[in-house]
């Protein structure tokens, strides 16, 4: 069996590829407008730059690490407020998570064998959905970085037995869980796995002294996450009783759709890709059942893959970014079905054999991820814009100055006004009301379609009216006095 | 306290008060609320609530849509989606198939009436199946091909004049399927040219149906 740590041919071929899954996550970042998702996270973060303690609200926001990975970060390069962000230096942070992934992925060399590693790491550098999401300041790609870190550490000490890849793969698990809520899941179809596969095998009862530390470790580093290093307690207790919160959502909100829906967005982003990717995983299944009598690492993530896929496929609340999870875990079932169907063939054919199906899954692949994530990243048409913000937006700071000057009152009225308070950071006065207040007195009013009759009658004559787009079909008006 | 007492209290409390550096009044304003992911909306068009009901444009008898059918020419002749005969077809659709998409930035399109005539209204549909603005919507008509000659703005809500045009003083509107009708004056002319700059949801122009109303010129 390989020895990960001394294979320089695999760390090197993985390098590469995180090197090509970076420059792929991190080109032309500034390019599509800030999500309201990340807008959110950049307020929140833009808090905790300039010293307020993170207080974990389960309504409405994820878990605390992006904030305190970002934090660091930001602070390196010289950024201390949100006034100062750039999006660039933001989405640089999942850029990393989502490349450093694949060299994870090099710890598994022993369960998988090295083609399919090599394989799974081409894919997840590459492939539409994977690259587009590491472009996004959202909690996707470091909540799968800690995944795969608990996974690979865990399989490590199955093979090694030293207790601090176990310490390791707690870490990863309690960070998991203080990252999404949708962790749950993945423990949930990890079970499922781990009873199935452990039924055919002898070393279950093996693994339960080092499952309690495991979980001891796990919990603690919850816990720090949560408290916010212990500055905010009531945040574990919210961490629990925030699922009361999040199994109501799953009921949809708004986001709710088919059973099928994943399905639908993946052949949308590339049909052909999804097609090869799709036999190879039947064929990667079929081998793992074939050879259940090796370490079962395989049989692992088909079952679990699958659970995860039909946790989220049952559940009516779905954003494309929640598909991710599931993807890049079948995804690895596939590079094992590949590297399995390459063994076919005779060896002195092989290499080329390998060569000739990589070009034929990239070719296609690569063509969809420079569709979606680079030529038309917030295209209503494009599977993974999901309530993208319009560039339109972006007129709105110009139009300001040119109205108002630099320190104009901006006042923001109505429910529906995301993500402009990333648009108008670099503005000192600038206020957010659900209602009109009772003083309209701003240089610049800017309302939501829900409170725009009553702002429009209240400002009266002498302000002229403006529209700007925010999000497909969403709408803010712009009311600047009519003598400027 | 007597009256010595006082005036030294009286200066004491002033000198006070002057010595005091004066700042600007700053006040607290609220913070925004956090929210979740936006749901991805499909509206129904709204109609723009600060201007009301439009009165209707009032024409000759007798008055006929001189476009239908005639030719169209644009800044941008190769069309993304759709083409340019989509204009003048006399189909006012909403759906995809119905609309021509030209590319970003300052675009426009041109009809060729054939012949000079009285020109009493234009209607144009850019866009329908969502609540969008376009910017910087400028119609103009004139004899010649050109537009450098005998051109009159009919319609223009460019209020900044970002696209070289002059400012107008019309107002921005949602499109609906209603369209706009704009209130040509009778002017008369054999070419009638549409700009606009992109809308509030994609940086890109379209157009479903121009509509020229008018008689050919005596």
């Amino acid at each position: 069996m390989e020895n990960p740590r001394r294979d320089w041919r695999l760390w090197l071929a993985l390098g590469i590829l995180a090197l090509i899954a970076f420059v792929l996550r991190s080109t032309d970042l500034e390019s599509r407008p800030m999500h309201t998702d990340e807008a959110v996270n950049a307020v929140i973060l833009g808090n905790v730059l300039e010293g307020q303690v993170y207080r974990y609200d389960p309504e409405d926001r994820h878990g605390p690490t992006l904030y305190f990975f970002a934090q660091p970060w930001l602070r390196l390069i010289g950024v201390d407020s949100l006034a100062q962000m750039e999006a660039w230096q933001l989405r640089l942070v999942p850029a990393f998570f989502g490349a450093a992934s694949i060299l994870l992925l090099g710890l598994l060399v022993d369960g998988l064998g090295r083609a399919a590693v090599i394989g799974a790491g081409l894919i997840w550098a590459v492939y539409a959905p994977v690259v587009y999401f590491s472009r996004v300041f959202i909690h996707e790609p470091l909540f799968h970085f800690l995944l795969l870190l608990a996974l690979a550490a865990a399989w490590r000490w199955d093979r090694d037995r030293k207790w601090g890849w176990m310490v390791l793969a707690g870490v990863g698990v309690g960070l998991a869980q203080a990252t999404k809520e949708t962790a749950v899941l993945v423990w949930g179809a990890g079970l499922i796995a781990v009873i199935i596969t452990a039924s055919t095998r002898e070393r279950a009862a093996s693994w339960l002294p080092a499952i309690f530390i495991g979980i001891a470790v796990a919990l603690s580093a919850a816990v720090v996450a949560f408290s916010s290093f212990g500055q905010n307690w009531a945040g574990v207790l919210d961490a629990v009783t925030g699922y009361v919160g999040y199994a109501r959502r799953a009921g949809g909100q708004g986001h709710e759709k088919p059973w099928f829906t994943y399905f639908i967005w993946l052949w949308k982003a590339g049909p052909v890709a999804l097609c090869l990717l799709s036999v190879l995983l039947v064929v990667g299944c079929l081998r793992a059942w074939v050879e259940r009598h090796r370490d079962g690492l395989p049989a692992f993530l088909a079952l679990s893959g699958f659970a995860l896929l039909m946790f989220y496929s049952a559940i009516p609340y779905k954003t494309p970014w929640l598909m991710l999870a599931p993807v890049m875990v079948l995804t690895m079932v596939s590079a094992f079905g590949a590297d399995w169907l390459i063994g076919f063939a005779p060896k002195v054919v092989r290499p080329w054999f390998a060569v000739v199906l990589a070009v034929a899954w990239v070719l296609p692949a690569a063509a969809s991820t420079k569709r979606w994530c680079f030529e038309r990243p917030i295209d209503e048409r494009n599977p993974f814009a999901y309530s993208p913000t319009v560039t339109d937006v972006r007129r709105l700071p110009e139009w300001i100055r040119t109205r108002a000057g630099d320190d104009p009152l901006i006042q923001v009225i109505g429910d529906d006004y995301w993500p402009l308070p990333w648009e108008l950071r670099r503005f000192p006065r600038v206020g957010y009301w659900a209602q009109p207040p009772e003083k309209l007195d701003g240089d610049i009013v800017l309302a939501s379609a829900d409170v725009v009759d009553e702002v429009s009658e209240r400002l009266g004559e002498g302000w002229r009216p403006g529209f700007f787009g925010l999000r497909p079909g969403v709408l803010i008006l712009s009311f600047s006095r009519e003598a400027l | 306290m007597n009256k010595t007492q006082t005036l030294l209290l009286t200066f004491a409390l002033v000198g006070s008060a002057l010595a005091q550096e004066m700042v600007p009044l700053k006040t607290d304003l609220p913070k925004p609320l956090f929210v979740g992911t936006p749901v991805p909306v499909k509206l129904p068009n709204l109609e723009p609530p600060i201007q009301g009901r439009r009165p209707p444009v009032m024409v000759p008898e007798g008055v006929e849509n001189l476009a239908l059918g005639k030719e169209v020419t644009a800044s941008d002749m190769e069309p993304l989606l759709g083409d340019l005969t989509l204009i003048t077809d006399g189909d006012k659709e909403g759906e995809e198939g119905y609309w021509v998409e030209l590319g970003p930035d300052l675009q426009w399109v041109q009809i060729d009436l054939g012949e000079e005539a009285d020109i009493y209204a234009i209607a144009v549909w850019h866009y329908h199946s969502q609540a969008r603005v376009y910017h910087d919507v400028i119609v103009q008509i004139s004899n010649d091909p050109e537009f450098k000659e005998g051109v009159t703005t009919v319609f223009n809500n460019d209020d900044d004049n970002s696209s070289g045009l002059g400012a107008g003083k019309d107002y921005a509107y949602i499109e609906t399927y209603e369209g706009r009708v704009i209130d040509a004056k009778g002017t008369r002319g054999r070419y009638v040219r549409l700009y606009s700059k992109g809308n509030t949801s994609t940086e890109m122009n379209h157009y479903i149906e121009v509509e020229v109303f008018g008689k050919p010129a005596a």
